[in-house]
């Protein structure tokens, strides 16, 4: 994972993973994720961890310990590359916090007002990303972070 | 001597309507079977799983009542021979429908407690977006989204 005294900018070749803690987000006969993964509501950014300095496996911890952190079960995630966003014109920040130093915020949405506009770029995100479930060590409901 | 299945009065005629009315019965009935089906399978899964607060994770809103409502009379005005949708929720509580599987092929709407559809659909390399009214008849411009990604 990233030294937190030395993060660097976002770059477009970065792969950006979104945790999917709902079955909800995934159909269930085509393993396609819906667009619904990607919209930022409440908020007006979308949360997503890098990939930069770091392995798979430290990946899947830190889903695992937001999942564990909501009583939640880690289904997988959604990985897309930094460049899917900037191209829909979103922001790509580095946010690094606690247990996350890889954690990125995606910004510069349409208002929350104007939901077809963030429905429409959350569909683009999800017609290029792709689904990767989570190993059985890290999908345990409620799990605790190893 | 023509034969038409509307107004000849043969065996094979008579036959002929039996079979096109019989053909109808069960086209009828599997697109009813299929709304159904989905009214009591995916949907009754999103009314169960998301109509609590942070059913994603993510501090995601609750269905609520009203938008299960919609979206119930939304299935059911679908017309007859409509790809049937997949179901699900979006963080703001809002039930969606989806449709289409090829990545530039898709279409999502989203009905609200207002009885609004929030539509997106990406069509090849073309896209577009919008907002209209429900008012117990799915509106035109979707219908059109609806056959051009299935």
């Amino acid at each position: 994972m990233l030294d937190p005294a030395n993060v660097p900018d976002v770059d477009l070749h970065e792969m950006l993973s979104r945790f999917i803690l709902t079955r909800q987000y995934v159909n269930q006969q085509t393993k396609q994720l819906k667009p619904a993964a990607f919209v930022p509501h409440p908020y007006e950014e979308l949360s997503v961890t890098r990939d930069r300095e770091a392995t798979d496996a430290e990946i899947w911890t830190v889903g695992q310990g937001i999942a564990g952190l909501q009583q939640k079960t880690l289904h997988g995630r959604g990985d897309a590359l930094a460049a899917s966003y900037v191209q829909q014109k979103l922001k790509t920040i580095a946010d690094p916090v606690e247990g996350n130093t890889n954690h990125v915020n995606i910004t510069n949405w349409p208002s929350a007002a104007d939901k077809a506009a963030q429905k429409l770029i959350a569909q683009e995100i999800a017609a290029v990303a792709k689904f990767v479930p989570a190993p059985e060590d890290f999908s345990s409901a409620n799990s605790v972070p190893k | 001597m023509a034969i038409t299945h509307d107004s000849g009065e043969s065996q094979t005629a008579g036959f002929i309507r039996h079979r096109m009315a019989d053909c109808s019965r069960q086209l009828q009935k599997s697109a009813v079977f299929g709304i159904e089906r989905v009214i009591r399978g995916e949907l009754a899964d999103v009314w169960e799983e998301c109509s609590l607060p942070n059913w994603d994770g993510y501090n995601s809103l609750p269905v609520t009542w009203d938008s299960f409502h919609f979206a119930e009379q939304f299935l059911r005005s679908l017309p007859l021979g409509t790809a049937v949708p997949s179901v699900g929720a979006e963080p703001d509580g809002q039930i969606t429908f989806d449709w289409g599987r090829a990545p530039r092929r898709r279409l999502s709407v989203s009905v609200s407690a207002d009885g609004d559809l929030h539509y997106a659909a990406l069509l090849g390399p073309g896209r577009t977006c919008g907002t209209e009214p429900f008012f117990g008849e799915i509106p035109p411009t979707i219908l059109h989204l609806i056959r051009q990604v299935c």
